[in-house]
């Protein structure tokens, strides 16, 4: 049955990640920040399976994360970062992902972080209020961190949901 | 080649204006957003019941390794203060009576009459960038409603700002976006009086009074003394001068947050107000919009703790510390006060 299309896959992945998303991960807070395993999906999305199709699947997980999300974070704010992040890590060249696995790891470890810089920048934009410098900094650390650990399990997974094992970008 | 570039950077494009789109209708207030919202956490609330089971080991087990000791030492500072308070309660219980008795002397409502829900802490922020909210297990059902005021034992915590069915989210005082009518009362002096005894004590207040005596032998004592418990008048003599202290409405204000970890502020403080560390901040039951303010009066908020005069406003500069511990509450309580209702 999950062989017949990822958006059947998706929302299995998804609803799980959300599910560890908002327990486990919203009460263990390194440094007062936590490890945003959405984003770090939709970032290996566009690693494994291009720009348009990470973007794709970036903005439907980051409007399903703005649902579970209140103001004064605005309702699509998630979907447009997450979006930009599948992207753009579907923009790098296919050589990032073929070498070593500390290669690719450190290649998400860099957009998680990126994106969070993103993420930090548009919520400004938009008025989230509470933003200081420090947590910022604090966030963008432990996605990076969490991205390089996670990275060979995500981008497996993101694989499997998207092109069923093998990688074609596109 | 090219057509591959154009169908991305259509793709991109598109995508952009759809969530700039959504994002200018929230934040200009959409009620199908609100509803989406508030379906989309009712319909997720089971998925997340399941996960804090399976998590939950995982949490005991990180706030054990890395805020056990903390903890300990809190609690023993806690079982301490908990028996020096048994005294303040019994205190503070009677003052409660007679404060009961007194408003409904004069006919004001109060929050007695208002149906407390005490609720569960479930939940923190799942994003990084959504502080200063908290998700509590009660909602609609319970007759909770946006706008309505949370509080702990100590005091208040935060605004109801979201409903669905059975969950509610509360935003914290200390973010920005939540702003609070207040006032500021402080204990002040009334103007002294000169009684001759022997029935002087007639006319001392109902509250904490400082009494100056002067004997024939010229000799003066200064004693703070509760008129509830003082003692029928006795046999001194001559002249008692009564300076009573009385609760004394200040000013009223904005109480703002600046962010976590910052003191609050309490803005449009007349300059002239006589405010001073250690005066009292409680709600004052009055909106700042048109529609009535879901707060009752007189819920405790906060202590002054810095007074500043600054030069070129007319405002004085008031920064105050919250009752309550806002970094770590486990259970509230929601008071469903609702004027209209």
């Amino acid at each position: 049955m999950f062989t017949a299309s990822p958006w059947l896959r998706l929302p299995l992945v998804l609803a799980v990640t959300l599910m560890f998303q908002t327990t486990l991960l919203a009460e263990v807070r390194p440094g007062g920040a936590s490890v945003d395993l959405a984003l770090l999906l939709a970032v290996c999305a566009g690693a494994a399976a291009g720009p348009v199709r990470g973007a794709r699947v970036g903005l439907v997980i980051g409007f399903v994360l703005d649902l579970l999300l209140t103001k004064p974070i605005p309702f699509g704010l998630s979907a447009l970062v997450f979006a930009l992040a599948g992207y753009g890590v579907g923009l790098l060249p296919d050589a990032l992902y073929e070498g070593r696995w500390t290669t690719r790891s450190l290649v998400i470890a860099a957009a998680s972080g990126a994106a969070g810089v993103l993420y930090a920048v548009a919520a400004t934009v938009f008025g989230v209020p509470n933003l200081t410098l420090t947590h910022i900094v604090a966030v963008i650390v432990v996605l990076a961190v969490s991205g390089f650990v996670l990275a060979p399990i995500f981008l497996r997974i993101m694989l499997w949901v998207l092109m069923a094992g093998d990688r074609v970008r596109a | 080649m090219l057509d591959h570039l154009r169908e991305r950077r259509t793709a991109i494009i598109v995508m952009a204006v759809v969530t700039l789109l959504t994002m200018t209708l929230d934040l200009r207030g959409n009620a199908l957003i609100d509803r989406a919202r508030s379906v989309a956490t009712d319909a997720f609330a089971p998925i997340k019941a399941v996960g804090d089971s399976a998590s939950k080991p995982f949490v005991n087990a990180w706030h054990g390794a890395f805020t056990y000791e903390d903890l300990r030492k809190e609690n023993a500072l806690l079982r301490q203060e908990a028996l020096g308070n048994q005294s303040v309660a019994i205190e503070a219980q009677a003052a409660i009576e007679e404060y009961l008795r007194l408003r409904d002397q004069v006919g004001l409502p109060n929050i007695g009459n208002s149906t407390p829900v005490r609720a569960d802490v479930i939940g923190g922020p799942i994003s990084n960038f959504e502080q200063g909210s908290m998700e509590i297990n009660v909602g609609a059902n319970q007759g909770v409603k946006v706008g309505m005021a949370v509080v702990t034992s100590a005091g208040l915590i935060g605004r109801i700002t979201q409903v669905t069915e059975t969950r509610s989210k509360v935003r914290l005082i200390w973010d920005p976006t939540v702003s609070v009518s207040v006032k500021i009362v402080g204990r002040r002096p009334l103007p002294a009086t000169t009684t001759t005894a022997p029935n002087a004590l007639s006319s001392v207040p109902l509250v904490a009074a400082t009494t100056t005596t002067t004997r024939p032998s010229n000799t003066a004592t200064t004693t703070t003394v509760d008129a509830a418990e003082q003692a029928p008048p006795t046999s001194l003599e001559p002249t008692t001068t009564t300076t009573a202290l009385v609760p004394t409405r200040l000013d009223t204000g904005l109480l703002r947050g600046y962010g976590r970890g910052k003191p609050l502020g309490v803005d449009l403080i007349d300059e002239k107000a006589e405010v001073q560390v250690g005066d009292v901040v409680v709600t004052s039951g009055e909106a700042a919009t048109n529609l009535p303010s879901l707060f009752p009066r007189d819920l405790p908020v906060a202590l002054v703790t810095e007074v500043k005069r600054v030069s070129g406003t007319t405002q004085l500069f008031v920064r105050v510390e919250p009752l309550a511990n806002l970094d770590d509450v486990q259970t509230v309580t929601v008071v469903l006060y609702d004027p209209i209702g």
